[in-house]
């Protein structure tokens, strides 16, 4: 144990622990490892993908991958996935135990901006080549991306969750009770009463506002209420993406692919998730500690494209590289990773010095909101 | 009473030597990379800190043998997408509490067990230790999937709260309510019991 809990009734924890210790068996039988075996033999095995085509979009990115290939070449592997005994943890394996393995690289962090009065930024957002963040009091700064400097700083009334900008203004999720529309041009404000939601997506020419069991349907042209979607079972934590002109919501236990704006139910999918991102032809979900590829049809079993991940505090996609700010672990440190979604294998995995709030990518470079009030600027390099 | 088995527990479990952990990251990779042989290898080494998971959480044998056999299975058939070799056991672990949870979904035959129990009257022994586990077991069945686990990985694993965040995917601040919130449920099934009111069925 890493720290000695406190216990309300320490007596009934020790019950407890002894009453653990005297009936746990000594023991598994061995009839068990045998029918084990018996069953992963007949297991069909997911292989281990190569290097998959990577979509070179920016100059660091390059960059990155010629590290992993050249490190991969001195060590005698092409394909470098893995840290040795005692590395830094993070890293992800080597296909064949007999090759050499390597730590993976990290992006070079080029810039810390400590964003002024803001204790921990909580959301944030890119528009226009300008860099937003939402702050626990309850405002939204922009943030000049050369400088870190604050260029100025509008009041919402409460902390904001998401920044998602539409048609040149910037549409603020929030747990209050309402939402806020800024223009970052005049820094005015428009409040919809009642219409706050901590997620804001656009879709079948409306607005759609999270709410528990529910999404708010705004009308953008007149900027009202103009009808509810019922979604039980859907919380406000949940996530919810629009891909085509279809919903695809979380909802407890499952995944619901919703119609939109008739609200027809197209699909259940049995997966619990914290994050949904569209890709392509297909939607990422990370639940259960897995980041899984589902169908756009929704049709099959989710595909697993990685394990041991931690439900991100910021994520962002570039091609078929996916950005997750993870939150620290007991074992491990917070991390930005690179995930290369064709292939399922990390590309970079950045160590954060303090936990994410939010991700965004702007300029060819990796914005990250952290605990501390911090903003961090990572970007390939030497 | 139970002298045999307090023998047993006092052989290790699982050996330990300094060079474990890189005798099992090379294991790791070898079975990632289809070899059976070092799977079973991984299988031994882990096979009975999780079947105990299993038993302790589920309180029965063949639960917990199925519960077990479906982690491992899950193991080596998505061990080529493990992100870290190094947290290869606490995988596991993630993977037979969800394991554990659905065995504890699909079958209502732990509810069974709880109206089958013997009544307090019966017992034979005067033994305070026996009675006292014997409590301890009565109100643990009667406590939700989640709070028995969170128990059995707190107090059989000892793992601390970031920990168990870590295996169970949740926060640790939700891991240290949720083992607070455990605990309360397992005094008031206390003492509800030393009231006479302990029924089968139970507390939700």
């Amino acid at each position: 144990m890493t720290e000695p809990e406190r216990y309300d009734d320490p007596a009934l924890a020790r019950r407890v622990r002894e009453w653990v210790t005297e009936t746990a068996p000594a023991a598994a039988p061995e009839r068990l490892v045998f029918a084990v075996m018996d069953e992963v033999e007949r297991q069909p095995r997911r292989q281990v993908p190569g290097l998959g085509p990577f979509q070179l979009r920016t100059l660091w990115q390059y960059a990155a991958l010629t590290l992993v290939i050249a490190v991969g070449v001195a060590a005698g592997t092409l394909a470098v996935r893995q840290s040795a005994p005692g590395a830094s943890p993070g890293s992800s394996p080597v296909p064949t135990p007999t090759s050499t393995p390597v730590a993976l690289p990290s992006l070079r962090t080029t810039a810390v901006f400590d964003v002024t009065d803001v204790p921990g930024p909580s959301a944030i957002g890119v528009d226009a080549g300008a860099l937003y963040v939402g702050t626990p009091d309850g405002h939204v700064a922009q943030i000049d991306p050369a400088s870190g400097r604050e260029l100025g700083r509008t009041a919402i009334g409460a902390e904001p969750i998401t920044i998602t900008p539409i048609d040149g203004r910037l549409w603020v999720g929030s747990a209050g009770p309402d939402l806020v529309i800024v223009d970052p041009a005049t820094h005015s404000t428009t409040t919809i009463a009642g219409a706050g939601g901590p997620y804001v997506l656009r879709a079948a020419g409306a607005i759609w506002v999270s709410r528990r069991d529910a999404f708010a349907r705004i009308d953008p042209a007149t900027e009202r209420v103009v009808g509810t979607l019922d979604v039980p079972g859907h919380l406000d934590s949940n996530p919810a993406v629009v891909v085509g002109s279809d919903l695809w919501v979380g909802a407890g236990e499952e995944i619901l692919r919703i119609a939109l704006p008739g609200g027809a139910v197209l699909g259940h999918i049995p997966l619990r998730a914290q994050t949904l991102v569209p890709v392509g032809d297909s939607v990422l979900a990370i639940g259960d500690g897995t980041l899984y590829r589902l169908s756009l049809s929704g049709q099959g079993q989710p595909a697993v494209v990685l394990q041991d991940i931690v439900s991100p505090y910021g994520v962002a996609l570039d091609g078929p590289l996916l950005w997750l700010a993870e939150p620290p672990l007991s074992e491990r440190s917070p991390d930005v990773l690179e995930i290369d979604v064709d292939s399922g294998l990390i590309v970079s995995r950045t160590p954060l010095q303090s936990g994410p709030r939010g991700l965004a990518l702007l300029g060819g470079s990796v914005w990250v909101a952290t605990d501390g009030g911090r903003l961090v600027q990572l970007r390939a390099g030497p | 009473l139970n002298g045999g088995r307090r023998f047993r527990r006092l052989i290790p479990v699982q050996a330990t030597d300094e060079a474990q952990p890189s005798v099992e990251i090379r294991l790791v990779m070898a079975a990632r990379s289809g070899d059976a042989g070092s799977f079973e290898v991984l299988v031994r080494r882990h096979i009975d800190k999780l079947y105990g998971v299993a038993r302790l959480m589920l309180r029965d044998p063949d639960l917990a043998e199925d519960a077990v056999q479906q982690a491992f299975v899950r193991a080596w058939r998505d061990l080529p997408s493990l992100r870290d070799v190094e947290r290869f056991g606490p995988w596991l672990h993630t993977l037979v509490v969800r394991a554990c949870y659905d065995e504890a979904r699909r079958s209502r035959r732990w509810e069974a067990s709880v109206r089958t129990l013997a009544p307090v009257g019966e017992l034979t022994s005067h033994d305070p230790g026996l009675e006292d586990r014997d409590l301890i077991e009565r109100g643990f069945r009667l406590l939700s999937p989640e709070h028995r686990m969170i128990l059995v990985l707190h107090f059989y694993l000892d793992l601390s709260a970031p920990e168990i965040g870590a295996r169970l995917g949740i926060p640790a601040g939700t891991a240290r309510s949720r083992l607070h919130y455990a605990l309360a449920a397992l005094r008031s099934a206390l003492d509800a019991d030393a009231r006479g009111g302990l029924r089968a069925g139970g507390m939700a």
